[in-house]
C-alpha cells in the first residue's frame, strides 16, 4: 500500500484573451486509487485583476491524500477555465490537464488548455453571443484550437511502505 | 509518541501596492487536524509602515515593472509544528490593511500560501486579493463610507470550499523569506524530495 500526498496550489492563468478567470477543477485517478482525505475536485474564484492584467489570482488550495496499490490510473488534474464578464455569463474559454508528479518534492507546471472550434457558423455565435462550443464529455478531443496557460504549484510528498 | 516536526523560521519582508501606502499586516497559520503548533506564535500583527518617498523599480514578479513603492516590514515569523500526517499541510494566511486618503482602515488584499515541504530558503511572493462589492453602485457606497468588502473569516482565503461563488480583485503582492527545518519526517516514510 502506498500513499501519494498531493498538496498545492492553483496559483493562477496567464494568456487568455481576458482575465476575469474561473477554473473548475478534478483529480482523475484509475480504480485503485482511494482518496482518503481531502476533497478531489472543485471550483476557484473568479478574478477580476486590478492593476496588472496579464495575471490571475487564484491561490486556490489543493490538498488530497490517496492510497493505492497500483501505478496504474496515475492520477491527474483536469481543468475547465471559464470567463466571467461583467453581467455574470460564463464563457468557456478552455480545458487542460496535467498528470501529477511521479516524484516527490516540489513542482511548478504549467497547464496548457484549449478550446474547441468548432465549425464556421459556431465560430460567428460565438464572437456575437459568447457561447463557444463545449466538450459533451471531457474525455473526447475534437478539432481543438487556441492554446493558452494555467500555472499550478504541486507540492507532492510519498510514502512507501 | 512518534511524530515529525516542521520548522518555518523567517521574516514577512515586504509589500508591493503600486497604488496604496500605509499598509500593516495581520498573519496566522491555518493547518489541518492532526498538526499542532509546539513553539512560536500562531498569529501576529506587524506595525504600520510607510513607503519610502523615493521611487525604485520593483522587481517582484507581479509588478508591471513601473515605479512601485516598497512597504517594508521585516517581521520575524518563528514557529514550529508537529503532526502525524502530511495532509492540512500549515499555509501562511495574511491580510493586509491600509489607511486609506481620510485615514478609515480599509483591507487591502488577503492571501495564502503553502509553506514549503523542502527545508532550506524560499523566498515566496504571496499575491494578495480583496473581494468585489456586488455592484457598481456599492462599489462607491463603500468608498465613501470607507467599509470596503470584507470576509467574515479571514480564513475564508486559504480554504478550498465555497469559494466558487466569490468575486475578487487581485491586486499587490507580499515577498515572505522562510527557512524550512524539518525532523524526522524521513522516518514517517515520507520523501519530501527527489534526492537521497
Amino acid at each position: 500500500m502506498a500513499e501519494v500526498f498531493c498538496i498545492g496550489t492553483i496559483l493562477g492563468a496567464s494568456g487568455f484573451p481576458k482575465p476575469e478567470l474561473c477554473a473548475k477543477f478534478a483529480f482523475v485517478a484509475g480504480d485503485g486509487w482511494d482518496i482518503i482525505e481531502g476533497e478531489d475536485s472543485g471550483q476557484t474564484q473568479v478574478d477580476v485583476p486590478g492593476e496588472d492584467d496579464r495575471y490571475t489570482v487564484w491561490s486556490h488550495p489543493v490538498d488530497v491524500h490517496y492510497t493505492t496499490k497500483t501505478i496504474a490510473g496515475w492520477p491527474k488534474l483536469i481543468f475547465q477555465v471559464y470567463h466571467q464578464d461583467m453581467f455574470g455569463r460564463n464563457e468557456l474559454y478552455g480545458y487542460g490537464f496535467v498528470h501529477v508528479p511521479t516524484t516527490p518534492g516540489t513542482h511548478h507546471l504549467d497547464v496548457v488548455t484549449w478550446r474547441p472550434a468548432g465549425s464556421f457558423t459556431d465560430q460567428v455565435w460565438a464572437y456575437f453571443l459568447g457561447a463557444t462550443p463545449q466538450l459533451k464529455s471531457l474525455d473526447l478531443i475534437h478539432n481543438p484550437s487556441d492554446r493558452f496557460r494555467l500555472q499550478t504549484v504541486a507540492m507532492g510528498k510519498y510514502i512507501y511502505n | 509518541m512518534s511524530f515529525f516536526s516542521v520548522s518555518a523560521i523567517g521574516q514577512i519582508e515586504s509589500a508591493l501596492y503600486p497604488n496604496f501606502d500605509h499598509l500593516y499586516c495581520k498573519y496566522n497559520f491555518k493547518y489541518g487536524p492532526d498538526w499542532v503548533i509546539v513553539n512560536g506564535l500562531e498569529d501576529g500583527l506587524t506595525q504600520m509602515s510607510r513607503t519610502s518617498t523615493s521611487a525604485t523599480f520593483s522587481q517582484a514578479m507581479y509588478s508591471s515593472g513601473t515605479f512601485s513603492r516598497t512597504c517594508v516590514w521585516n517581521f520575524p515569523i518563528d514557529v514550529s509544528f508537529k503532526s502525524t500526517n502530511a495532509f492540512g499541510w500549515p499555509q501562511l494566511v495574511v491580510c493586509v490593511y491600509g489607511l486609506d486618503e481620510l485615514g478609515r482602515d480599509v483591507v487591502r488584499g488577503y492571501g495564502a500560501v503553502r509553506l514549503p515541504m523542502t527545508p532550506g530558503r524560499h523566498v515566496l511572493y504571496i499575491p494578495t486579493v480583496v473581494p468585489l462589492a456586488t455592484s457598481p453602485f456599492h462599489e462607491l457606497l463603500s468608498w465613501i463610507t470607507g467599509r470596503l468588502p470584507e470576509y467574515l473569516d479571514h480564513n475564508f482565503i486559504a480554504q478550498a470550499k465555497g469559494r466558487e461563488v466569490t468575486r475578487v480583485k487581485s491586486q499587490g503582492a507580499l515577498k515572505v523569506v522562510v527557512d524550512i527545518a524539518t525532523k524526522d519526517i524521513e522516518k514517517f516514510g515520507l520523501q519530501v524530495s527527489s534526492k537521497k
